[in-house]
């Protein structure tokens, strides 16, 4: 009974607790017990809120029974990437520096995923100042898939993924600044959505780099990521890069009809150094949108090469600014990884950093007139090999090392640059047994279109229907 | 080919600027990845307008979108 629980999407499970066939308290209690038994050998969580989720669950279940307007995520446990401000509750950051932190102000997302009925189960593991993509964490222990331990999570919303895929809650939010929603979902086999710039407000979180963070859901389902992003997307008059462009009913357009929609195959680039067995899954992945109606076209894309440094004039000169006190105060309590990425930042000229933010309204009309003047979406593997294991990825590891990371996120950094919006979806399995994603990206605030794409793959597959077996529940 | 930058004057600037202690080696690096940056945003810099300002990004993005 607890695994049938646990199994059910988000939007199952909140249908079956507003119907009355499960309680709120059932659910967390199942969420509670699966959390605590896969922590040792995933270390996703950094903290647990066992007492408060139960208390919560007990108030949700007294507004099911007295009849209370109940939200879409009424009585659900989540679970986050623990950046999300509450006011008065410890965000760490995933750091040593933030250990003790507690804010004085509450994120927006929160506000509104509390407002919706969402229960917070606890705080997930993360890179470091969600500065690396592998899941790796000298601070609070590596996270470690719960495919295989002994692979990398992704990051660096490395505790949402392995949450999720674990079935310890039913979605999370995570963050994405070159790749570090999509690389945990591609990673561990769940649903992420990397939103547009703005659609999502990012006040009350951990900043990363102000121009290129976005905050969205990690889920198993399209439409359980359709309904969070649903809650949290929109303006907000405490972030003012939040867009007020109008926010769709992302759920009532999930139709599974995308039959003459035109799906995009890059010619160039997003493919180059794809293994076999990746790519075997991408072809797979296009049949399946092919035998749905939708035309699948290869054209030339812009070439995204220059994009990567001008990525880090930003995130380099954006990060150094956010974290200049505790550089000169406490180097010591960085990790070398973090630290070193910082440094350049330091001397980067001003007037570089202007010029590159200053190119991208350029590139990114470029970018988007060649590619959705001809296609609806684009269509790309997340990560074109195989999941490296932790000790492949390994911090203070040679040259090798590096060249491995730079190739991980070199399908998912060119879109944060761009600003668009990308939706990563599971896709099958690689030779290693590991799961593997595409990409559909699509043009600004077309998250409704990526949707809809993703919700009727999801339909033809059960990819996203497989459970990690993990080693403490053997 | 990103012109060349003297580690010794990141090493110098990083103190005197920022108070940014590396040592020999380090600073090598850093000159190597600053000249990178620098080179690739003053390259894109070449096509940019002097009309262009960052805060036009989320006006692009809003265009864009479908009507």
């Amino acid at each position: 009974m607890k695994s049938d629980l646990l199994n059910m999407s988000l939007c199952e499970v909140a249908q079956a607790i507003r119907k009355k066939r499960v309680s709120s308290l059932e659910v967390a209690r199942a969420c509670i017990e699966r959390a605590k038994a896969v922590q040792p050998a995933v270390n996703c969580f950094i903290a647990i809120e066992e007492e408060e989720i139960l208390r919560a669950a007990r108030a949700a279940d007294r507004a099911v029974k007295r009849g209370a307007k109940l939200g879409p995520l009424h009585g659900v446990p989540l679970a986050h990437k623990d950046m999300f401000y509450r006011a008065g509750r410890v965000s760490t950051g995933g750091s040593k520096i933030l250990r003790d932190y507690r804010p004085t102000v509450t994120a927006t997302v929160v506000e509104r995923l509390a407002a919706a009925g969402a229960l917070w189960l606890g705080n997930l593991n993360m890179a470091e100042f969600a500065a690396n993509p592998t899941g790796h964490n000298e601070h609070w222990g590596d996270c470690c898939n719960p495919w295989n331990t002994a692979h990398i999570t992704g990051g660096s919303s490395s505790g949402s993924g392995a949450a999720v895929a674990a079935r310890t809650c039913y979605g999370s939010l995570g963050s994405d600044t070159g790749g570090s929603i999509r690389l945990p979902a591609a990673a561990n086999g769940v649903v992420g959505l990397k939103p547009t710039y703005g659609r999502v407000s990012r006040h009350a979180i951990l900043p990363r780099v102000w121009s290129l963070d976005t905050v969205g859901p990690l889920t198993r389902t399209v439409r359980d990521c359709a309904r969070i992003t649903g809650v949290i997307a929109g303006s907000d008059p405490l972030d003012p890069t939040a867009s007020a462009h109008p926010v769709s009913n992302y759920e009532r357009l999930l139709d599974r009809r995308i039959r003459g929609l035109k799906v995009g195959i890059p010619r160039n680039h997003y493919y180059d150094g794809i293994t076999r067995d990746v790519r075997r899954a991408m072809d797979e992945s296009l049949a399946v949108l092919r035998s749905l109606g939708a035309r699948i076209i290869e054209l030339d894309v812009p070439d995204p090469q220059h994009t990567y440094q001008l990525t880090n004039a930003i995130g380099q000169v954006e990060s150094a600014t956010i974290y200049a006190n505790w550089l000169r105060e406490r180097p010591q309590d960085f990790s070398l990884v973090v630290r070193t990425r910082t440094e350049a930042g330091m001397l980067v000229p001003g007037v570089s950093y202007l010029e590159a933010l200053n190119a991208r309204p350029r590139i990114t009309a470029e970018f988007v007139r060649q590619v959705f003047d001809k296609v609806d979406v684009l269509h790309a593997p997340v990560m074109t090999m195989p999941l490296p294991t932790r000790s492949e990825t390994a911090p203070g590891g040679a040259g090798e090392v590096m060249d491995m990371l730079a190739r991980l996120t070199r399908n998912t950094r060119p879109i944060n640059f761009l600003g668009l919006p990308s939706l990563a979806v599971p896709a099958g399995f690689t030779d290693n047994g590991l799961p593997v994603a595409f990409q559909l990206i699509g043009r600004p605030f077309a998250e409704d279109m990526l949707f809809r794409i993703g919700d009727a793959f999801q339909g033809e597959t059960d990819w996203h229907m497989h459970e990690p077996v993990v080693p403490k529940l053997l | 080919m990103p012109k060349n930058i003297d580690p010794q004057a990141v090493r110098r600037l990083g103190a005197q600027l920022r108070g940014l202690k590396v040592s020999a080696e380090r600073a090598a690096q850093l000159a190597v990845e600053i000249a990178r940056v620098n080179e690739a945003a003053r390259a894109e810099g070449a096509k940019n307008d002097f009309n262009d300002q960052p805060t036009s990004f989320a006006v692009t993005l809003a265009t864009l979108a479908k009507p």
